[in-house]
């Protein structure tokens, strides 16, 4: 007989539920819920009528292994998802990417920005056309950019110098002791404002550490003046 | 208090075998279940293996989870607390029930505040009507019930700890499951009637 047409289906289905239905008799009932529709449905009532609430005081911490357990029981890292479909993955790739187009194209442009911000201001000759080299200002005056049209470095036993001429009867200033004759340079506070059309600039060979004296020591390789 | 609505939503995604909502499903559960089976079975190690055994069974049944049933934990609860029930009746589990932890675990029956909510507040109402109707129970009856549900006692075990015929608590048992469903249904009915009266 099918249990779910024995009158007793209520009592055993709240038997089974406050758990005093035991051993074959318990293992019965579990099998009529799988095969008998009747009666899961009746005990679903009984579950959703009787539910009793567990308060959270009760709530008691599990181990650390028993979840790892429950993990390799059931092999669920195998149904991790792979590396290409995590969130996270893909938000800190997202995040990377950004920064790298950050320092990639925004933060060149920005800085070549700045670099249009310079404005041609002299062009100093040498003896031959290459030995050139352009001088620009920063808008704001403070800084100084020189471009070599040949590449042209000091070497250990030298130095080049930088020179401000404000004019033919006054001592050469100087701006700075360099290593090469490419590069950007902050001009000394003494000597903002007194750039002007006609002041030149020069570069002449120094021992290491430039010029011992006031003014050029050695020989000058390259001169240009301020256009208007 | 555990969200009804986050539990149901964690059980259909493990349902459609989503490993990470197993796990977070997991995270929130296991501290009340382990308690659920603690209670039936006494002793920690045995209730860590009754949680293993669940997870493991909700894992493989989440698919039959009904997403219309009201109450998910409900559920959660039935299957940890069936494993440690077959435990119990192996292990040979002995347990000591104080009276002062019967009327602790009567007074505390459906305090449990939720959020707001119609489903929520009949599930609350219904909360109510059970800590009355039990409280409305005879002594004997409220007591064998108790022991049986919260401490996973069998009919054997309950007449040894209450000193009484075997038959006798099963009557008092059966009487009890019978008289408080009764009770419930129709403290339930009475509340939906006061509901729909103008």
């Amino acid at each position: 007989m099918k249990l779910a047409a024995r009158p007793e289906l209520d009592l055993l289905c709240g038997e089974y539920l406050v758990g005093t239905l035991r051993g074959p008799a318990r293992r019965r009932f579990e099998r009529s819920l799988v095969e008998e529709p009747l009666v899961a449905s009746r005990l679903h009532h009984w579950e959703q009528t009787m539910a009793f609430e567990y308060p959270q005081q009760f709530a008691s911490r599990p181990s650390a292994s028993t979840w790892r357990r429950i993990r390799q029981s059931l092999a669920l890292q195998r149904l991790a998802p792979p590396w290409y479909q995590r969130v996270a993955v893909w938000r800190t790739l997202a995040i990377a990417s950004s920064l790298a187009l950050l320092l990639v194209v925004v933060l060149p442009l920005w800085r070549g920005g700045q670099r249009d911000d310079f404005r041609a201001l002299a062009v100093m000759q040498g003896k031959t056309p290459d030995a050139a080299v352009n001088v620009a200002l920063s808008a704001d005056g403070a800084r100084v950019r020189l471009s070599a049209v040949r590449p042209a470095l000091s070497g250990p036993e030298h130095s080049f110098e930088l020179w401000l001429i404000v004019d033919a009867r006054s001592v050469p200033l100087p701006v700075a002791v360099l290593g090469s004759l490419d590069g950007e340079l902050r001009l000394p506070a003494s000597l903002a404002g007194r750039i002007r059309p006609g002041t030149q600039f020069a570069v002449s060979v120094e021992p290491p550490g430039g010029s011992q004296q006031a003014g050029p020591s050695g020989p000058v390789i390259a001169i240009g003046t301020v256009r208007g | 208090m555990l969200d009804d609505a986050e539990i149901r939503r964690l059980l259909l995604a493990t349902a459609a075998r989503d490993p990470q909502a197993f796990e977070a499903l997991y995270r929130k559960t296991a501290p009340l279940l382990l308690a659920v089976a603690q209670r039936v079975l006494g002793r920690r190690e045995l209730a860590e293996e009754a949680l293993h055994d669940g997870f493991v069974r909700i894992w493989h049944a989440a698919e039959r989870y009904d997403p219309l049933a009201p109450k998910p934990v409900a559920w959660l609860v039935a299957i940890v607390r069936n494993r440690a029930l077959d435990m119990a009746g192996s292990a040979g589990v002995a347990r000591v029930v104080h009276d002062s932890e019967l009327i602790e675990l009567l007074a505390e029956q459906g305090q449990e505040a939720g959020p707001g909510g119609d489903s929520l507040l009949e599930a609350r109402e219904q909360q109510r009507h059970l800590r009355d109707c039990l409280a409305g129970l005879e002594a004997p009856q409220r007591q064998s019930l108790v022991l049986a549900f919260h401490h996973g006692m069998s009919h054997a075990e309950l007449a040894r700890h209450l000193d009484k015929p075997l038959g006798t608590v099963k009557s008092w048992v059966r009487r009890a499951m019978g008289n408080l469903r009764d009770c419930v249904e129709s403290c339930m009915g009475e509340s939906r009637e006061a509901r729909r009266a103008p």
